[in-house]
C-alpha cells in the first residue's frame, strides 16, 4: 500500500467511524480484524490484530489476554491488595494462570509460584466470611392459638371440654378470656396453673388470661399459679393458697390489676 | 472460558478484601399475635450477624407460616398477598420471598434480607405480613416457621462437575479425568463424548441426550444447615395421624406405642443414633400424635439438652420430599450437590465440601457439657473438616466457631454447612429419564397419607456424610440409589427454593 493509498484510507475510515462507532463498536470497516459482530469471533479476533485493527494493545481485550498470559514482566505490579479490582490481573514470574484455560482446569488449579495472583490466602479471607458459627441453627418457630373463651356450661373445672367455646381445652399456645355473665367462673382445685410458654406443661395450662370486668376466677387451697406471660385482670381473683409459691411471676410473667379490678389473697 | 474465568477471579477478589467475622445463626421468631381487622400477622424475626456482600452473596431467613381455624381439624398452608408488608428496621427487608412458589396470585412464602452492605451485629426486627385476603380464617392459630437460607450466587453457576479421578464422576465428555464445564448461559448440555459434551464413568451412564439447566443449576436459596430433630417434630405435629404414622418408624396408629423413640422405633434413644424424636407411650384415640425432642431420656419434653438442633437422621428419601414439598421448598439432585458444594472453584482431586482433599481422620469429641443443648460444640476442633464424630449426629453448624475458615468448619464454597459431614445429603438420584425431568418447588401442601404432590422422582442417593473415606468426596456417586422408604442412622437432608 502506498502512501498516498493509506492517507486515503484513513481519511475514508475516520469519515465513516461516526456511522459505526457506538452504534455497533464491534464492526468496522476495511482492514478491521473485528468484521463479525459475534462474541466467539471477538474472541479470536482480539488477539489477532493486524494493520489497521481498532483495538490497540491498551484495549480491555488485551488486558484479557495478558491476564491468561502471564509471565516475566507482563505489566503489572505486585501490588495486590492495594490495587483493588485491578489488582487481581497482576502476574509476575511463574504466574499461575499461564496454562489456565478450561481444558487444563484440574491439572492447573495447583499450580502457581512467585506473586501468583490466585494465592490461597485470598481465598481463605473470601470463605472466612461464611464459615464462622455460634450457637442454635438456623430454624426457629413460634405459635399462637385461637383466643378460647371460657363458658362455664358444665361446671367450674378448667379442663372439662364442655365449659369452653367449642370444647377446646387451652393449652399454653391459647389466650383464654373468661367473660362476665356465665353460669360458673372458673376454680382451679389443686396443681399448677401454667400461663405462658415453659417446656414443661401445667396442670392447666393457657397462653394469656383476661378476666373480664365482672366475671371471677378462683385458684383453690391446693392450686400453685406459675404465671410466664400475661394476666390481666379486669375482674376478681381469688388466690386461696396460702404457700409463700402459691402465685408467682417468672421470667417474663406481667399481673396487671385493672382500675376496679381486685385481687384477693384470702387463704383458707 | 477467559471470561468468566476472570469475573469470577474479580468477586474472588473483592470478597477477600472482606474481613469482617459472621456468625449466621441463632435464628428466632417470637411474640406472633394475629389482627383480625387487618388480616395481618405480626412476629419479631432476629439472626445473628447474617451477611450482605451483594446480591449474589447473602443469606436471610426464609419464612412460612400453617394456620388451623378453631373449627377446623388441619393445619393449612397460609399465602400472603404481593404486597402490603412491613418491618420496622433500618437494616433489614421484609417482603414475599420472590422465588417460592406463586399460587393463585399469592406468595407461599416471605423473607427477612438485607440489600445493602451488612456484615455484622444481630438483626432484629418486627415484621408485619399481609396474609392472603382469600383465606377464610375463623379465630385461626398460627405456627410460623423460619429457616436460614444462603443465596447461590449468579457468579458461581458457572461451574465444574466431576473431580477427575472420584468414582462414578461426572466429567468432560472426551476426557474422563477432566471436569465437565457449565457455564450458566448454556440453555442446556449435550451427553456425548465431545469436548463441550458431559458424560460420566458411571455404568449407568446419562439416560437422556441432553441435560436442561434447570438440572444443571442450583436453587438460588439452599437451607444453611441440615432439617434439625426440632424442625422435623415441628413438621410432624402438623399433620394428621395417617400421615404422621407414615413419617415415622413406629406404629402409632393405635392407642400405645411400644417404642416411644418413633425415628429409631426403639423404646429409648438407640445408642450413638442420638435421634430424640419421641412422643408418649399413650396415644390419644384418634387425632394427631404429639411429638416432641427427648434426647436425655428422661420423658421431659423439649429440655435445654434434649437435642432439638441436631441434625435429624432416619429419615428416608420419602420422609425428606415430604418435608421439603410441606415448607415449600425442593430437593436437590446430584448435579446441584456438587454445585453448591464446590460453586465456582476449580475441581480438586478427591475434595470436600470444604473445598480440599483432606480430612480429619482422628475422631471428633462433642464437648460433654454442651451434648444435645444450642450450644453444642467439639471439644477437639478438628483442623480439616470435621468427619468421625464419637457421638452421631451433631447440632448442625457446631463445628463453626468464630475463628473457624471454611477448612476447619467444614463448610461450602458458598457457607453452606456440613455439606460433608454431620448426616449425609440425601439428594436426587440421577439413574432414571425421569429424573431429568422439569422439577417444581413445593407449594406447601401434602397428600393426606403424608406423601409429597410433587413431580419429583422416588430415586435417592446419599451425598457428603461421616464415614470415611471414598464416600463422601464431592464428586463421589455411589454404584446404586437408595430404596425410596430406607430410613438409616446416617440419612438425612436439606432443600432449597
Amino acid at each position: 500500500m502506498t502512501r498516498l493509498k493509506l492517507a486515503i484510507f484513513c481519511l475514508a475510515y475516520l469519515m465513516l467511524l461516526p456511522l459505526h462507532g457506538q452504534d455497533d463498536p464491534f464492526r468496522g470497516g476495511f482492514g478491521d480484524g473485528y468484521a463479525s459482530d459475534t462474541q466467539e469471533d471477538e474472541y479470536l479476533a482480539h488477539s489477532a490484530g493486524g494493520f489497521g485493527s481498532g483495538y490497540s494493545s491498551s484495549s480491555l481485550f488485551n488486558e484479557n489476554n495478558s491476564y491468561c498470559l502471564g509471565g516475566f514482566g507482563d505489566g503489572y505490579s505486585q501490588s495486590l491488595h492495594i490495587n483493588g479490582f485491578n489488582a487481581f490481573c497482576l502476574g509476575g514470574i511463574g504466574d499461575g494462570y499461564t496454562l489456565a484455560t478450561k481444558e487444563n482446569e484440574i491439572l492447573n488449579f495447583s499450580l502457581g509460584g512467585i506473586g501468583d495472583g490466585y494465592a490461597k490466602s485470598v481465598v481463605a479471607d473470601y470463605e472466612s466470611i461464611f464459615s464462622k458459627g455460634g450457637k442454635a441453627d438456623g430454624f426457629a418457630i413460634t405459635k399462637i392459638g385461637h383466643t378460647v373463651y371460657w363458658t362455664g356450661a358444665i361446671g367450674t373445672g378448667w379442663n372439662v371440654s364442655g365449659n369452653w367455646e367449642n370444647g377446646t381445652i387451652p393449652t399454653n399456645c391459647n389466650p383464654v378470656i373468661i367473660p362476665a355473665s356465665v353460669p360458673n367462673f372458673p376454680a382451679v382445685n389443686a396443681g399448677v396453673l401454667r400461663i405462658g410458654y415453659h417446656f414443661n406443661n401445667g396442670d392447666y395450662n393457657c397462653k394469656k388470661i383476661r378476666v373480664n370486668n365482672g366475671a371471677e376466677l378462683t385458684t383453690r387451697v391446693n392450686c400453685f399459679v406459675e404465671n410466664y406471660n400475661l394476666i390481666q385482670n379486669f375482674g376478681q381473683i381469688f388466690v386461696k393458697n396460702s404457700a409463700s409459691n402459691a402465685f408467682l411471676n417468672l421470667a417474663e410473667g406481667e399481673l396487671i390489676v385493672k382500675s376496679g379490678a381486685q385481687l384477693f389473697f384470702e387463704p383458707n | 472460558m477467559i471470561y468468566p474465568k476472570f469475573f469470577r477471579a474479580l468477586c474472588l477478589l473483592f470478597f477477600s478484601s472482606c474481613t469482617h467475622q459472621v456468625i449466621a445463626n441463632n435464628v428466632q421468631i417470637s411474640n406472633v399475635t394475629y389482627d383480625e381487622d387487618n388480616n395481618t400477622l405480626n412476629f419479631d424475626v432476629s439472626w445473628e450477624n447474617g451477611f450482605y456482600i451483594s446480591s449474589d452473596w447473602s443469606d436471610h431467613v426464609y419464612i412460612f407460616v400453617k394456620y388451623k381455624n378453631s373449627n377446623g381439624s388441619s393445619w393449612e398452608r397460609v399465602l400472603f398477598e404481593p404486597s402490603g408488608h412491613s418491618d420496622d428496621s433500618a437494616s433489614m427487608l421484609f417482603g414475599v420471598a420472590s422465588n417460592s412458589p406463586l399460587i393463585d396470585g399469592k406468595r407461599l412464602g416471605m423473607r427477612a434480607y438485607h440489600s445493602s452492605l451488612f456484615a455484622s451485629g444481630t438483626e432484629s426486627a418486627n415484621c408485619t405480613a399481609q396474609l392472603s385476603n382469600d383465606i377464610d380464617f375463623f379465630h385461626p392459630s398460627f405456627k410460623v416457621f423460619a429457616i436460614e437460607m444462603v443465596t447461590i450466587s449468579s457468579v458461581g453457576n458457572d461451574y465444574y462437575l466431576g473431580d477427575g479421578v472420584s468414582l462414578n464422576r461426572w466429567h468432560k465428555g472426551d476426557d474422563t479425568t477432566q471436569a465437565f464445564f457449565w457455564e450458566q448461559s448454556f440453555v442446556s448440555a449435550t451427553v456425548g463424548n465431545g469436548p463441550d459434551d458431559i458424560n460420566t464413568t458411571h455404568p449407568d451412564g446419562i439416560p437422556v441426550a441432553t441435560v436442561n439447566s434447570n438440572i444443571l443449576r442450583a436453587p438460588n436459596n439452599i437451607m444453611k444447615y441440615e432439617i434439625t430433630q426440632q424442625q422435623y417434630v415441628e413438621f410432624l405435629n402438623c399433620l394428621n395421624r395417617t400421615a404422621q404414622n407414615n413419617r415415622v418408624a413406629a406404629d402409632v396408629s393405635g392407642t400405645t406405642v411400644d417404642n416411644p423413640y418413633v425415628m429409631t422405633n426403639t423404646s429409648t434413644v438407640a445408642g450413638f443414633t442420638r435421634n430424640g424424636v419421641r412422643c408418649d407411650a399413650t396415644l390419644p384415640n384418634g387425632g394427631p400424635v404429639t411429638f416432641y425432642c427427648d434426647l436425655n431420656g428422661n420423658g421431659v419434653p423439649n429440655e435445654n439438652d434434649d437435642g432439638q438442633n441436631i441434625a435429624v437422621n432416619y429419615i428416608s428419601g420419602q420422609d425428606l420430599f415430604a418435608y421439603l414439598d410441606w415448607a415449600g421448598l425442593s430437593p436437590l439432585n446430584e448435579l446441584q450437590y456438587e454445585h453448591v458444594c464446590r460453586g465456582s472453584y476449580n475441581a480438586v482431586p478427591n475434595e470436600f465440601a470444604w473445598g480440599t482433599s483432606g480430612f480429619e481422620t482422628a475422631v471428633v469429641n462433642i464437648a460433654a457439657s454442651t451434648a444435645g443443648t444450642p450450644e453444642e460444640v467439639l471439644s477437639n476442633a478438628p483442623a480439616i473438616g470435621p468427619l468421625k464424630t464419637s457421638q452421631f449426629p451433631m447440632r448442625v453448624g457446631a463445628p463453626a466457631t468464630s475463628t473457624t475458615n471454611r477448612i476447619t468448619s467444614g463448610s461450602s464454597a458458598f457457607g453452606i454447612m456440613e455439606l460433608s459431614g454431620n448426616v449425609a445429603e440425601l439428594v436426587i438420584a440421577l439413574r432414571n429419564s425421569s429424573a431429568f425431568g422439569l422439577t417444581t418447588v413445593g407449594d406447601g401442601t401434602i397428600n393426606s397419607d403424608g406423601t409429597h404432590d410433587e413431580n419429583w422422582p422416588s430415586f435417592v442417593v446419599e451425598k457428603g456424610g461421616y464415614i470415611t473415606g471414598d464416600a463422601q468426596t464431592v464428586s463421589h456417586r455411589p454404584e446404586n440409589s437408595l430404596p425410596y422408604m430406607a430410613r438409616s442412622a446416617f440419612y438425612g437432608g436439606r432443600g432449597g427454593y
